[in-house]
């Protein structure tokens, strides 16, 4: 059962958090939601590594993963995790506020699973993040063992 | 007759000279017998001295007079003031080429922060105004008004942004341009807009629909963009009446949409195609004012014209024209 693995957010934007915090809420999964403010920490979080070195192995769920971060951007996670042969099964999302083409192609061209624009209508929105959580971390079967 | 010619090669890869032509000279030249009498017999066969030694004048034509180093000198100096010319032209555009593709590059990345750092604010008003709503069921309908408000504002002016965005993007992505079956775009149109409950009673009227060369998907967003304005702007009429149909001409086709609707002032024609102009009030006819600029750039980048006719309640025509086969119309920004 992948149900308790946790979902990893990547949102620098305090608002983006707060919202798809209370998206997620109103979808009541079990999942613990964490929360990584920029793509370092996203990083750390995914490969075990600074605070999150002794964090409980395993892959998140999913990994929903804004495209514009501080320090190291949302293309350049994807890139690192979908390159990584211990890493790269970790499933990803784009959950972005840009509709840019060249995004979307780069992003697939990365690997990434799926690539979601924010809706503005927040009703859209919220189902798309209900839609994204339920999907993920109850409908996906992941890689089996710990990674 | 021109007899004289100097070529004066201009550049060493394309094959371009100046030419300098003077007029032919006509000599007469005096020679002291007839070089091609070889025999001057009389009738006892002895050679004859007088008939023999005859003078023999000859014109020569087709000849001119040689050049002289001073006017070899000319046109060498000419060649010179060309090429520089000509040189001073080639970096006159590269720089501006390299002017365009910055600006270019500048409304990118104008673009990509409009869609992204200002697309934000407005899905977090409406995300905010939302739940604050649903925290609130009891608010007070004047509050709850304001709050619908709020949030009818933010998801137009995200709308907004979007239209935006698909248009600057519509400058930049190259053309895929293949035969469009147009009778085909058409009933596809028709059955997208019939799901719209408003749009059922109009009454339809699809002429002949010759095939046209362009890109499909860009194609049938600029009919539909059309057939839409027809639809909406009519929907008052009674019944509303929509006729399509096109035309095959000598160099191109063109397409009509024509409505029954509350039509436009001619005045204002020019207004028609610019972006977020908008000739009816909002709470008249919805819409952003980009459908009509969109269809604008999109006949454009086809090397296509489009055309408005109407008259205040009087209905309008739309038409546009297409290239038959496949010609230079892919120009590559807009």
């Amino acid at each position: 059962m992948a149900s308790l693995r946790p979902i990893l957010l990547v949102e620098d934007n305090p608002a983006d958090v707060e919202l798809t915090l209370a998206a997620l809420r109103k979808t009541q999964l079990a999942n613990e939601i964490i929360v990584a403010r920029d793509g370092v920490e996203a990083l750390e979080y995914i490969f075990s590594e600074g605070q999150y070195a002794d964090r409980e192995p395993g892959a998140p769920a999913v990994v929903l993963l804004d495209l514009k971060l501080p320090k190291v951007d949302g293309l350049e996670v994807l890139e690192k995790v979908k390159s990584h042969p211990k890493h790269r099964a970790t499933p990803i999302v784009m959950l972005t506020s840009s509709r840019e083409e060249s995004d979307v192609v780069r992003s697939y061209h990365y690997g990434v699973n799926s690539f979601v624009v924010k809706p503005v209508d927040f009703k859209a929105f919220f189902e798309a993040i209900r839609d994204l959580g339920i999907f993920w971390a109850v409908l996906n079967e992941p890689v089996p063992g710990d990674f | 007759m021109a007899s004289g010619v100097i070529a004066v090669p201009i550049s060493r890869i394309h094959a371009s000279f100046i030419f300098w032509f003077r007029p032919e000279v006509v000599e007469t030249v005096r020679w002291g017998g007839d070089p091609r009498a070889t025999k001057a017999v009389d009738l006892a066969g002895r050679l004859h001295p007088r008939l023999s030694f005859e003078a023999w004048k000859q014109e020569v034509r087709q000849k001119a007079q040689p050049w002289r180093a001073a006017e070899l000198l000319s046109a060498a100096d000419f060649r010179g003031a060309i090429v520089n010319f000509v040189l001073q032209r080639a970096e006159e555009r590269a720089q501006l080429t390299e002017e365009l593709q910055r600006s270019n590059k500048e409304l990118e990345a104008f673009s990509y922060s409009i869609s992204h750092d200002l697309r934000a604010p407005f899905r977090h008003i409406a995300g905010y105004a939302e739940l604050l709503g649903e925290e609130e069921p009891g608010l007070k309908t004047l509050s709850r008004h304001y709050l619908d408000g709020i949030i009818a504002a933010a998801l137009s002016a995200g709308q907004l942004v979007d239209d935006l965005l698909h248009f600057s993007q519509l400058g930049r992505t190259s053309l895929k341009m293949t035969r469009i079956d147009m009778a085909k775009v058409v009933t596809e149109i028709r059955r997208s807009l019939d799901i719209d409950e408003r749009q059922r009673r109009v009454e339809w009227s699809i002429g002949a629909l010759p095939t046209a060369w362009g890109d499909p998907t860009l194609v049938r967003q600029a009919l539909f963009n059309l057939v839409e304005n027809a639809a909406k702007y009519s929907r008052g009429a009674n019944p509303p009446r929509i006729r399509i149909w096109g035309q095959e001409r000598a160099a191109d086709v063109v397409y009509c949409v024509e409505d029954n609707g509350v039509g436009f002032d001619m005045n204002y024609a020019g207004k028609l195609f610019q972006v977020f102009q908008r000739l009816h009030r909002q709470e008249d006819f919805e819409g952003t004012g980009i459908g009509l600029a969109l269809t604008k750039r999109i006949i454009d980048r086809h090397g296509g014209t489009l055309e408005a006719k109407g008259a205040v309640g009087r209905g309008a025509t739309f038409s546009f024209t297409l290239p038959k086969r496949q010609t230079g119309g892919n120009r590559g920004i807009a």
